[in-house]
C-alpha cells in the first residue's frame, strides 16, 4: 500500500474543512497539510448549498449574547452551552474575514451597513447573505485561497475508510483513504487528523444535502471509539419537492414560500394548519409544520406521491418569478409551473444536530482527533436555528485548524501497527462483492431510506423505533453479500456500498438514542411520549462502542453555564 | 414517458474508447442525471459518472448532451429527443466514461490569481454582472479557443479576474489589467460566444471579458502601449 505522510490530514473540503485547512497552514511552524476529499475539492457537501445565510450578531441592537440566548431557547436547552457560546462570540469575526481577508462579498443596505435577513427564532435580524446563493461565494473564495496556498496538498475523489490509532487507541495516527479514480489504497500518516465530511441527513426517504453525504465522519469516529451525543436530534425541513423517482425528490424548497403566503393544502384542498396552529398556519415553526403535514399523510389525506400541496399560484407569477427564480426553475425541472400550478412537498431530512462530542476547539477523547462541521454535535441542541449551520462549519473549522497546528508543531507521529492499513483495507475490499453476491447496494439503500423514514422519521414511537432498528441489524448482515461491483474505478456501486456501512452506523445511533429520550423536544416527536420533561429530560444521550462490537447508550446532565432553563416547563 | 435511446461515449484504460446503447424508459420528471443513475443502477454498474448536489449548484456533472454543454442534474428529458447522446466535456483529459480530469480548468484559473487582490469589506457597485460561477468546466469545454492554446486561462478565469480587477484599486487594477492584456489572457479569446451558449448558469462571460478588453483599451490609449 502507497504511504504519505503529512503534519495535518482534514476530511472535506466545504466549510469547516477549509477554514482548518487556511489556519492550519498559516501556522508559522510551516506544517504540510493534506485534504482528503471524497468528491471534488470544494465541490463536496453542503456549505455550498447553503441558501439562506449566515448568523452573525452584527445589528447594532444585537450582541452575541443575545445570539447565544436564541441558540440555546432553539436549542431545547440541550446545547453544550459553551460551544454554543463560541459560535455566536466568533461568527461576526468569521463574517468580517470572510470579507475582508478573502473576498467574499454579501449584499449589504445602500447605506453600507449588511443586510440581515430575519430567520425564525432571532430575537434581531441576524442572518448575513449573499441574494440565495451564499454557500457558492463562501465556499467559492475559500477554496481560491486553499487551493493557491503553498504547503497545502489536495487529494480529490480520495474517500477516507477508516481512521489509524496509535498506541493503544487513544492516539490518532492517521487514516486509510482510497482513490476512488483508481480503487487503490493509500496510508496517510499525520500527526493529527480533522475529522468534517458533514454528518449524515441523507438516510432517509426524503433528504436534502449533497448526495455523497454518508456519516463517514461520524461512523469513522464512532469505530475509534468516540461517544457520540445528541443522535436522535435529526432535523426536518418541511418542504421537499417531490419529484417521482428523480433526484430532485427531497431537495429543499425554500421556506420563503409560505412566508410570502403560501399555502399548504391537503387532498381535499383544506388549509390543514389551520387546525395545528390556528395563529401562525404555514409561517409556524419548522417541527410543527412537518409534523403537522406527517399526519395528514398518515392518516389518509395526503397527495398522489404521499405529500400535501404547496399552492403559491395566489402570490401572483410576476412577484414568484422575482423573488424566487431558483424554486421556479426547480419547480419546472419537475414539470410544473410554480406561478399557476401546485407543488407537492413532504418534509426532508436536512441536518443533523446530532454527532460527536467535541471541546470548543474541536478536539475529541482521541488525542490528535478533532471534529468540526455538521459532524460535530452539541452546538444546536435539539434545534438548529436557520443561518447557524455555515456558522458553526466556519468558525469550528478555524479553530480546530489553529488548535491542529498546535498540536502537530509540537507533537511527534503516533505509532500505528502494521497490520492496521490491511485490515481497514481488507474490510472495505470485501464490499467489492464476490461472485454469488446477489445483494443489489442501491436496493439496500433504498430499504435503509424506507426504513428510517417510516420508523424513525418525523413522528416516533417506540415500537416502529425498535422494527426500524432491527431491519437496520438485518441490512447489516445482507451487506456482505453485495453482488460484484464491476470495476473498482469511479465504481458507483462499490462507493454505495461502503456508504451504506457507515450510514447504518449512524442510523442505528440515531435509533438507539430516540429509543432512550423517552419525551419529545424539539426535533424528537414521540407520539407514546408527546410531551417535553425538563424534569427528567435536560440530559444528553450518548451513543458509544464499548469496544467488543457491542454498543452502550447512556445520559449526561447537560450543564448550563451561561443560561439555565425556567424552573417550570413552558 | 416512452422509452428513450441513450448512447454514451465510454472510455475506459483497458478497453479505450468506445460506445453503449442503453433503452431507458424514464420515470415523471427525469433529468439526464436520474437517466445515468438508472443506467448504473439498473443496467450497467461500471458506467460512470459524476454528481454531488444534484440541484445545479456543485457544477459537477457538467457534461455533453447532444454535443451541447449541460448539468446532467439541470437538463429535463423531455427537453431532449427520443435518442440522447451523452458524452464528456471537451478540452479536458477523460479519466473514465463521463468522468473529466478537471485540473487543467484549474490550471487555468489559478494563473489569474484568483485568491489575490486587496478585499476592503464593501460590495463595490457593478458587480451583479459578475454573478455566481460553479467552476463546472462547461466554458472552457465549448470554448473554439481553448483547444488551439493550451496557455489561454479561459472564460472562468477571466470572468473571476473581472470581479478582481472591479473590487481593487486603481494600482491593482491597473496592474491586473496589464498581466491580462495577453495572447493568453483576455486577447486569447476571439470573441466566438461560445461559453454564452454553454455556461449553465447564464452567466454573461463574453460580456465580462468584452468589459475586460475596453478597460485594457483605455490604459493603452491613456499610458500607451507596453514595450
Amino acid at each position: 500500500m502507497n504511504e504519505l505522510t503529512t503534519d495535518i490530514a482534514i476530511i472535506g473540503s466545504g466549510g469547516a474543512g477549509l477554514f482548518a485547512a487556511l489556519r492550519a497552514s498559516a501556522h508559522p511552524a510551516g506544517l504540510d497539510v493534506t485534504v482528503v476529499v471524497k468528491g471534488l475539492f470544494g465541490k463536496s457537501g453542503c456549505t455550498r448549498m447553503v441558501q439562506g445565510g449566515f448568523n452573525a450578531a452584527l445589528h447594532p441592537d444585537d450582541s452575541p449574547e443575545i445570539h447565544l440566548r436564541d441558540t440555546i431557547i432553539g436549542g431545547g436547552f440541550l446545547n453544550d452551552q459553551h460551544l454554543a457560546k463560541v459560535l455566536a462570540d466568533d461568527a461576526p469575526q468569521r463574517i468580517r474575514e470572510l470579507e475582508e481577508v478573502l473576498g467574499c462579498r454579501f449584499d449589504r443596505n445602500p447605506d453600507g451597513r449588511h443586510d440581515l435577513k430575519p430567520f425564525g427564532g432571532m430575537t434581531h435580524d441576524r442572518t448575513v447573505h449573499r441574494g440565495d446563493l451564499t454557500g457558492i461565494e463562501i465556499v467559492s473564495r475559500l477554496a481560491d485561497h486553499v487551493m493557491t496556498r503553498p504547503g497545502v496538498r489536495i487529494l480529490e475523489e480520495h474517500r477516507a475508510v477508516d481512521l489509524l490509532l496509535a498506541g493503544d487507541g487513544g492516539r490518532v495516527g492517521g487514516l486509510v483513504a482510497t482513490d476512488l479514480r483508481t480503487g487503490e489504497f493509500l496510508t496517510i500518516r499525520a500527526r493529527a487528523v480533522l475529522i468534517a465530511t458533514g454528518g449524515g441527513a441523507r438516510m432517509y426517504r426524503y433528504s436534502s444535502p449533497s448526495m455523497e453525504k454518508s456519516g463517514d465522519g461520524v461512523a469513522m469516529a464512532f469505530r475509534a471509539g468516540l461517544g457520540l451525543m445528541d443522535m436522535e436530534m435529526l432535523q426536518f425541513h418541511p418542504t421537499g419537492l417531490l419529484a417521482g423517482d428523480s433526484v430532485l425528490t427531497g431537495s429543499v424548497v425554500e421556506e420563503g414560500l409560505r412566508g410570502v403566503g403560501g399555502h399548504l393544502l391537503n387532498m381535499a384542498g383544506e388549509r390543514f394548519m389551520a387546525v395545528h396552529d390556528p395563529e401562525r398556519l404555514e409561517r409556524s415553526t419548522r417541527d410543527i409544520v412537518s409534523r403537522a403535514m406527517y399526519l395528514e399523510v398518515v392518516e389518509g389525506r395526503g397527495s398522489p406521491q404521499g405529500g400535501v400541496f404547496l399552492d403559491v399560484s395566489h402570490i401572483g407569477a410576476k412577484r414568484i418569478r422575482a423573488e424566487f427564480p431558483g424554486m421556479v426553475k426547480r419547480a419546472s425541472l419537475a414539470g410544473r409551473d410554480l406561478t399557476r400550478e401546485t407543488i407537492e412537498v413532504i418534509p426532508t431530512s436536512h441536518f443533523h444536530m446530532g454527532g460527536v462530542r467535541i471541546d470548543p476547539s474541536g478536539r475529541t477523547a482521541v488525542e490528535g482527533l478533532f471534529v468540526a462541521g455538521e459532524d460535530a454535535g452539541g452546538v444546536h441542541g435539539c434545534n438548529r436555528l436557520g443561518g447557524n449551520g455555515v456558522a458553526e462549519s466556519t468558525v469550528f473549522g478555524a479553530r480546530a485548524g489553529e488548535a491542529m497546528a498546535d498540536f502537530a508543531s509540537t507533537e511527534s507521529m503516533g505509532t500505528v501497527s502494521v497490520s492496521q492499513p490491511e485490515s481497514i483495507r481488507a474490510r472495505a475490499e470485501s464490499l467489492l462483492g464476490e461472485p454469488g453476491g446477489n445483494e443489489d447496494p442501491h436496493s439496500l439503500r433504498r430499504e435503509l431510506e424506507q426504513a428510517m423514514w417510516e420508523g424513525a422519521g418525523v413522528v416516533r414511537t417506540g415500537p416502529g423505533l425498535s422494527r426500524t432498528l432491527e431491519k437496520l441489524r438485518q441490512l447489516e448482515g445482507r451487506l456482505p453479500s453485495v453482488r460484484p461491483a464491476g470495476s473498482r474505478e469511479h465504481s458507483l456501486a462499490w462507493n454505495e456500498a461502503m456508504d451504506i456501512e457507515n450510514l447504518l452506523v449512524v442510523a442505528s445511533a440515531l435509533c438507539r438514542s430516540a429509543l432512550v429520550r423517552t419525551e419529545s423536544r424539539g426535533a424528537h416527536h414521540r407520539s407514546d411520549h408527546p410531551g417535553r420533561d425538563d424534569e427528567a429530560w435536560l440530559r444528553n444521550v450518548v451513543v458509544s462502542s464499548d469496544g467488543n462490537k457491542g454498543v452502550s447508550v447512556s445520559t449526561v446532565p447537560v450543564r448550563f453555564p451561561y443560561l439555565a432553563p425556567p424552573r417550570e416547563a413552558p | 414517458m416512452r422509452t428513450v435511446t441513450v448512447l454514451v461515449a465510454r472510455f475506459d484504460r483497458s478497453s479505450g474508447r468506445y460506445e453503449s446503447t442503453y433503452e431507458v424508459k424514464p420515470g415523471a420528471g427525469f433529468t439526464i442525471l436520474d437517466i445515468l443513475r438508472t443506467i448504473a443502477q439498473r443496467h450497467d454498474p461500471t458506467l460512470s459518472f459524476r454528481f454531488s448536489c444534484r440541484v445545479g449548484m456543485c457544477g459537477t456533472c457538467a457534461l455533453l448532451v447532444d454535443g451541447r454543454e449541460a448539468l446532467a442534474c439541470q437538463t429535463p428529458v423531455r427537453s431532449v429527443g427520443r435518442t440522447i447522446r451523452i458524452g464528456p466535456l471537451r478540452n479536458l483529459p477523460v479519466l473514465k466514461d463521463l468522468v473529466v480530469d478537471p485540473e487543467p480548468f484549474f490550471v487555468r484559473y489559478r494563473r489569474v490569481d484568483p485568491a489575490g487582490g486587496t478585499p476592503h469589506g464593501q460590495t463595490p457597485a457593478g458587480l451583479e454582472t459578475s454573478g455566481d460561477c460553479i467552476t463546472c468546466g462547461a466554458c472552457l469545454s465549448a470554448c473554439s479557443m481553448a483547444g488551439v492554446n493550451e496557455g489561454y486561462v479561459g472564460p472562468a478565469a477571466l470572468f473571476r479576474a473581472l470581479r478582481l480587477v472591479e473590487e481593487a484599486d486603481e494600482a491593482e487594477a491597473e496592474s491586473r489589467i496589464r498581466g491580462l492584456a495577453t495572447a493568453d489572457g483576455m486577447y486569447g479569446c476571439r470573441g466566438h460566444l461560445d461559453c454564452l451558449d454553454a455556461c449553465p448558469k447564464d452567466l454573461a462571460i463574453p460580456h465580462a471579458i468584452h468589459k475586460l478588453k475596453r478597460m485594457a483599451a483605455r490604459r493603452v490609449l491613456a499610458f500607451g502601449p507596453r514595450r
